[in-house]
């Protein structure tokens, strides 16, 4: 009976205050949903970031020239103390790899003249310290043309993608905080609609727990409404955007344990959202008492 | 049952209420708490429910200072004491037999002494056929009678009553008297305040003045008017009373120790 009457209390407080319940409810699932695309974005950028990189950090493009010299920097490359290995890629080499990361973007690949693609050299550092000295060394070599390294790229696309994510987070956290006040003032409002019965339950020893349950109870449903909100919606979004646009390069086909754990995580979160909500909400009451 | 040592109560570090109070009361006594309005009687009495701490002094009730208690042990301290106020505090939405109910659900007691309890307490106060009206369907001294079942339901040691029949007239005041005098002879300690002059000499029970937050005077047998000195033996200095009380002393004539039926009325004694 117990259990039926807590719950059945908190049901009619939400009933009783709807308008700002779902107020509470969509400020959680807002606040929510961007932590969990910002997750979702973070592991995107994490899972392309190393699959481009493996282990390859310097590639030295190459002009037009014969294949000894070609052959020489490569050799003079190897020869360097800092450098692993030194491989080359050939023009049809790089045609190959070009189809295959387009593999599904066929218009590009016949835009693309296999000639035009150029023969490179790809260097695996062994002591990834020098990596500035010999893209250096490398850039000095005349028949080198450009020198890129994808770790510069990448560090700049894990800074930005960093910073996206901490931008969300941070906005996320802030809509939290936003969802926690509309949590607290739904529970105020529900122990200020029924402070006469709360009145009669304290003066006949009902204990604290029993009196604040259903308020905390009323938090927690609608942390965790906002927050399953947030998930389904993530989870059905992720999907459509993964049949929709199928970036070729950009790994976007995240393991489902991933968004589960994530989407437990984010229930959580709303969870706590709801429950400290309504502590705030009955702090000062809670203090009276 | 209850002992008061040395208790001020001051409020908003100005107002003193009550000042160095000692006060001893035993199981089973009936006392009267009187003075003008402003001497602290409601002050004692929210201090012996806990609904104030006092700002000195110790508090003991059924063997437990109270004063000091955690807040959180506040609800334990609420079951031992029933209170009756001047304003009924009936939930308007809910009906007799529920206002009464609502007091034993909420300290976690099961349906069935819901079902059993409130019917019996609804019998003893004289409302057994009314528990499915609302508060606003019954006249004053009615909707009291609730507030004394609902504070009583529980079967508490003491029942705390500030000016119950602060609203009500005379005759039934009468009424809601012989009713708390029924629930003393089960046991019930009962402390109440009030300035009702007729009902404290006619019922000669013990009283307590209060005079500026004081004890100016306690009376084992006393009327409300007495000496003010707390040497002065249980003698009254004027027996005057209205119809109402001669009607009460004449018509409810309950000499001490006259044991009334609420035993088995109401199943005492499996609180
Ligand atoms: N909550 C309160 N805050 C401040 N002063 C109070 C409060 N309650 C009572 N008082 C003051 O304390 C004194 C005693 O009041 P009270 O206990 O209500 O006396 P009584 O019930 O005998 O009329 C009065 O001076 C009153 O104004
Ligand atoms: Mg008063």
């Amino acid at each position: 009976m117990r259990a039926e009457y807590l719950i059945g209390e908190a049901a009619a407080n939400l009933r009783r205050n709807l308008l700002l319940a779902i107020g509470a409810v969509l400020a959680v699932f807002i606040s929510l949903l961007m932590t969990y695309a910002a997750l979702i974005v973070g592991e995107i950028t994490r899972t392309t970031t190393l699959q481009w990189q493996e282990g390859v950090t310097i590639i030295g493009y190459l002009h037009e020239a014969d294949l000894a010299d070609h052959t020489a920097v490569i050799e003079k490359a190897e020869s360097w103390p800092e450098v692993e290995t030194a491989t080359y890629f050939s023009k049809a080499q790089a045609y190959e790899e070009f189809k295959e990361l387009f593999a599904n973007r066929d218009r590009w690949i016949e835009l693309v003249e296999p000639a035009k693609i150029p023969a490179s050299v790809r260097i695996v550092l062994a002591d990834t310290e020098a990596h500035r000295a010999v893209v250096d060394q490398l850039a000095k070599e005349p028949t080198v043309r450009k020198v890129v390294s994808p770790e510069d790229n990448l560090n700049d696309v894990l800074t930005v993608s960093k910073f996206l994510n901490f931008g969300a987070i941070l906005l996320g956290a802030t809509l939290g905080v936003s969802a926690l006040v509309l949590i607290a003032n739904t529970v105020r409002m529900a122990i200020y609609a029924r402070r006469e019965e709360i009145g009669i339950m304290k003066l006949v020893g009902a204990s604290n727990w029993f009196v604040r349950t259903p308020f905390l109870l009323e938090g927690l449903i609608e942390g965790l409404l906002g927050a399953g909100l947030a998930v389904a919606v993530g989870w059905v979004g992720y999907q459509w955007l993964l049949g929709s646009f199928d970036i070729g390069v950009i790994e976007t086909d995240l393991p489902t344990s991933f968004l589960l754990s994530r989407g437990m995580l984010v229930l959580l979160f709303g969870g706590v959202v709801g429950v400290l909500g309504s502590a705030v909400g009955l702090r000062r009451w809670l203090k009276e008492s | 049952m209850i002992e008061v040592k040395g208790a001020t109560k001051i409020y908003d570090k100005t107002t003193v209420a009550v000042r160095d109070i000692d006060l001893k009361i035993n199981k089973g006594d009936f006392v009267f708490l009187v003075g003008p309005s402003g001497s602290g009687k409601s002050t004692l009495i929210r201090l012996l429910m806990r609904e104030e701490r006092p700002t000195e002094g110790e508090i003991y009730v059924a063997g437990k200072e109270i004063g000091g208690m955690p807040d959180s042990k506040v609800p334990f301290h609420r079951r031992v004491v029933g209170t009756v106020f001047q304003d009924f505090k009936l939930l308007p939405n809910k009906t007799v037999f529920e206002n009464i109910a609502f007091a034993l659900e909420v300290i976690g007691h099961p349906r069935h002494v819901v079902e059993s309890q409130v019917p019996k307490v609804l019998k003893l106060v004289g409302l057994a056929s009314k528990g499915d009206r609302y508060p606003r369907q019954l006249s004053g001294g009615e909707q009291q009678r609730v507030s004394v079942a609902r504070a009583f339901v529980n079967r508490p040691l003491i029942l705390l009553a500030d000016e119950p029949t602060g609203n009500l007239d005379p005759a039934t005041s009468v009424g809601i008297m012989r009713l708390l005098d029924r629930i003393n002879r089960t046991g019930t300690t009962v402390v109440m305040a009030t300035h009702d002059h007729a009902i404290v000499d006619a019922m000669r029970r013990r009283v307590v003045e209060l005079e500026r937050g004081r004890i100016v005077r306690d009376d084992s047998r006393g009327v409300y008017e007495g000496l003010r000195t707390m040497e002065v033996p249980a003698v009254p200095a004027n027996g005057q009373t209205d119809a109402s009380t001669s009607e009460l002393a004449a018509d409810e004539s309950l000499p001490d120790g006259t044991p009334m039926s609420l035993e088995s009325d109401i199943g005492m004694g499996n609180a």
